[in-house]
């Protein structure tokens, strides 16, 4: 009987062990990898932090064109290339008479859908966005086609840099219709869940030479470790800035994962309050107290060091700052009549100095504050932080901080301006409540110099202006880190725009 | 036999756990290093002898880190038991007593609040509040007073009938004497019983909400925060994740076991009496 009873708790462990065998058999990521067998479909998945933000397939609206341009689904009528010079994509050429731009284009280009962009649809995509964008340059111009291959855009006060403005992806050439979109890029649109993924296939009429891939799928991914993981575990192939401990777990694995870096122009910086720092030797013993060094070495491999707001190999980027000088920034705040107390901070008349750091935590701000407080700690000024889910809605409107962080696109066109009007034109960005009437000048003159050389120039001098008046400190520019799964090659890795990623010769192969 | 046992584990436990509350309350003199202190210069760097636990991802030294993470959360939870305890057993006790509309309004609040599970709840109410040690203590501190509430009135409504209580009422004692001297003592072990074991979970809730970055905040060390703040290293630098988790869960299993042996002790005391 015992011997009967013994005998089917076996068979009973047997069964349950098989089942649990199967169960962890159904676990495994089988169904995650993305088969490169000849024959089978070859598409890469990419997935974006971001994505959630992409409620629609209308490049104009809120910044949806980088969803669609990253996934090679939308193009513009110029591109940015890897050396950041401008060159007309689906325009031919772009000329420039006074206030008047004539714009002339391709000849070859067609949607996925076959139709021909016209000199027609490409005015009606300009007027669509110049209309949504918020705060166009655009905004009032007279845009209208000439004849089938040409169109003009005419405004009021000469627009000088009309092909970068043209560069941005919000200005992408499409047929909108209702929740439905027609692009020229070499993917078209199958499936679209707003916010959460996105499907496209081969665009066969793709009017630039042949698409490696079947298709391609973009997901969105709440957070960095599960994109990562996604990543390692093949649910996606491809995806852009990783974090640090990724990018080590990467590169210590060469034939699983190729990773490329390049300086792109995402620039982390800092606003110091005008109206609460109003001694500028405190300014700029804050500036000499934070190592910015030590912040590229505390994101080894994410970002690259800089002095001005673009990088120093940029036409821009020829600025100069006092140097890192921890002593000298002492001798400054000493000079301001303070001195050490017994916690090893300065104050004066019982009061420490303490400052207020306003930060968000994302893009590893987090630990770029956490370093900034212990080098101020340093040269003996105590720092607290505060952190904020929204920086636009909170800190940076009140301006309610001491030191404000914040990580911005510096150049998205390859052009000074957008970032000079930020942060010297009064505007929200302006969120140290900086005003330099010199600075305020050189900016009017640029927003309508065509000439290239003096722009760089001009926009060298408003950063030294900001710079002299220890106004911000410009920290480090984050690199563009593409990685992608072995056998997934030519993802613009080494353009430093960030939505410029999938494209007609990605391809997957082996992996 | 089973007497001598059940002491000489609830010895050992408290023995234990005296530790623990003293180790995290002179954390600052034992800490090798300035738990907040960064340094590029040794980022992630492993276990040595001038860093035992290793460094994180700042270079900060992981055991000073521990250690200082132990003060926010043994003492924030100890706080919050005894918070809770004390609050939620004199709702308890004075419901049980009086009964009533009151009794009844309390008793169907109490039944909504423990319709959502601890966690979810303290989440939701830190979400609502925002992030800091305090919020979170808030939070978790709505959720968690309402099982001492309805272990004290169910005490004392069986009680409250019994003939001393009724000899201390005809004798002339108010009522909130009755309650503090005659009926609290005698739910007293059990509110204790209760409470020791539940040092564990709200530790471990401690943990979660400072996880999800709802407690505690930069630059402060907490268990739940230094494992959040390292769990992407798991394989690149896993002690940054394993000794901050592996202190959760033997501090968690000491308070447990300690509830545990208490319990045990105390039934055995009963056992003892009833037999005498």
């Amino acid at each position: 009987m015992d011997t009967r009873k013994n005998m089917r708790t076996r068979i009973l462990a047997a069964v349950l062990a098989l089942c649990m065998a199967f169960a962890l058999c159904a676990c495994g990521s089988a169904a995650n990898t993305n088969s490169s067998a000849p024959g089978a479909e070859k598409i890469v998945r990419i997935g974006d932090l971001f994505a959630n933000t992409y409620t629609s397939l209308d490049p104009a609206k809120d910044s949806n064109g980088w969803w669609t341009a990253c996934l090679g689904i939308s193009e513009t009528l110029f591109r940015i290339n890897d050396d950041y010079s401008v060159t007309p994509w689906l325009a031919e050429s772009a000329e420039a008479d006074g206030s008047l731009w004539t714009i002339t284009l391709k000849d070859n280009v067609v949607f996925s859908d076959g139709t021909k962009l016209t000199a027609e649809k490409a005015a009606e995509s300009l007027q669509h966005a110049a209309e949504i964008v918020d705060s166009s340059p655009l905004a009032g111009a007279e845009i209208k086609a000439v004849d089938e291959k040409t169109l003009t855009v005419a405004a009021e006060t000469p627009i000088a840099t009309l092909p970068n403005i043209l560069t941005s992806p919000a200005y992408s050439m499409a047929i909108l219709d209702g929740d439905s979109a027609l692009f020229t890029g070499p993917f078209a649109v199958t499936e679209f869940d707003p916010g959460v993924s996105i499907k496209a296939v081969k665009n066969t009429n793709y009017w630039d030479g042949e698409v490696k891939l079947d298709g391609v799928e973009g997901k969105y991914v709440a957070d960095a470790d599960t994109l990562s993981m996604a990543f390692q575990n093949g649910e996606i192939d491809a995806y852009i800035g990783p974090t640090t401990n990724d990018l080590a777990l990467f590169q210590e694995a060469p034939e699983k994962y190729t990773v490329v870096s390049t300086p792109s122009s995402r620039l982390y910086y800092y606003y110091l309050n005008m109206e609460r720092l109003p001694e500028k030797n405190l300014r700029a013993a804050i500036n000499m107290a934070i190592n910015s060094d030590e912040i590229c070495a505390l994101l080894s491999g994410l970002v690259s060091p800089t002095i001005g707001a673009y990088g120093p190999d940029t036409v821009f980027g020829n600025v100069t700052k006092n140097p890192y000088d921890p002593e000298k920034a002492k001798q400054l705040i000493e000079g301001l009549g303070y001195t050490l107390d017994a916690d090893g901070y300065y104050a004066k008349d019982g009061q420490e100095i303490e400052l207020d750091i306003a930060y968000y935590a994302a893009r590893s701000i987090d630990k770029i504050v956490l370093l900034m407080q212990e080098q101020l700690k340093k040269v003996g000024i105590k720092a607290t932080l505060t952190v904020s889910e929204d920086p636009d809605g909170t800190y940076i409107t009140t301006h309610d901080f001491d030191i404000g962080m914040y990580c911005m696109i510096a150049n998205p066109s390859a052009d000074p301006y957008y970032f000079m009007d930020r942060i010297v034109g009064g505007g929200l960005y302006t969120a140290g409540g900086y005003h330099n009437d010199d600075a305020s000048a050189k900016l009017a003159e640029l927003s309508g110099e065509t000439d290239t050389a003096r722009r760089a120039e001009l926009a060298q001098q408003i950063q030294q202006d900001v710079i002299d008046d220890e106004a911000m400190g410009f920290l480090a520019l984050l690199n563009k880190t593409t990685c992608m799964r072995s056998g997934v090659s030519h993802c613009s890795e080494t353009n430093p725009v960030s939505y410029y990623f999938l494209n007609a010769n990605t391809d997957i192969s082996g992996g | 036999m089973k007497h001598t046992h059940s002491e000489r584990t609830f010895w050992i436990f408290l023995a234990l756990a005296v530790l623990l509350v003293l180790v995290s309350l002179f954390s600052d003199q034992i800490a090798p290093h300035d738990p907040n202190a960064a340094d590029v210069s040794r980022l992630r760097q492993p276990p040595s002898a001038e860093y035992p636990f290793g460094t994180d991802a700042m270079g900060r030294c992981v055991l000073s880190r521990v250690l200082c993470g132990a003060k926010t959360s043994i003492f924030c939870s100890l706080f919050l038991v005894l918070a809770t305890a004390v609050f939620g057993s004199a709702v308890g006790i004075a419901c049980g007593y009086y009964s009533g509309a009151l009794d009844r309004i309390i008793m169907r609040v109490i039944d909504g609040i423990m319709a959502f599970p601890q966690m979810v709840l303290a989440i939701a109410v830190a979400g609502m509040l925002g992030g800091g040690m305090v919020n979170a203590m808030l939070a978790l501190g709505f959720a968690s007073w309402t099982p001492y509430a309805r272990l004290a009135r169910s005490r004392v409504i069986a009680m409250k009938k019994e003939e001393f209580v009724l000899a201390a009422r005809i004798s002339g004692c108010s009522d909130s004497a009755i309650m503090r001297r005659y009926i609290f003592p005698n739910v007293f072990s059990t509110l204790l019983t209760y409470s020791t074991s539940q040092v564990g979970t709200i530790m471990l809730g401690f943990a979660g909400l400072s996880f999800l970055n709802l407690g505690v905040q930069l630059p402060n060390a907490e268990w739940g925060s230094m494992i959040n703040e390292a769990r992407g290293m798991l394989v690149t630098a896993p002690w940054t994740v394993l000794y901050p988790a592996l202190a959760l869960v033997l501090t968690v299993m000491v308070f447990n076991y300690l509830g545990d042996a208490l319990r045990d002790k105390l039934d055995v005391y009963r056992e003892s009496e009833a037999a005498e």
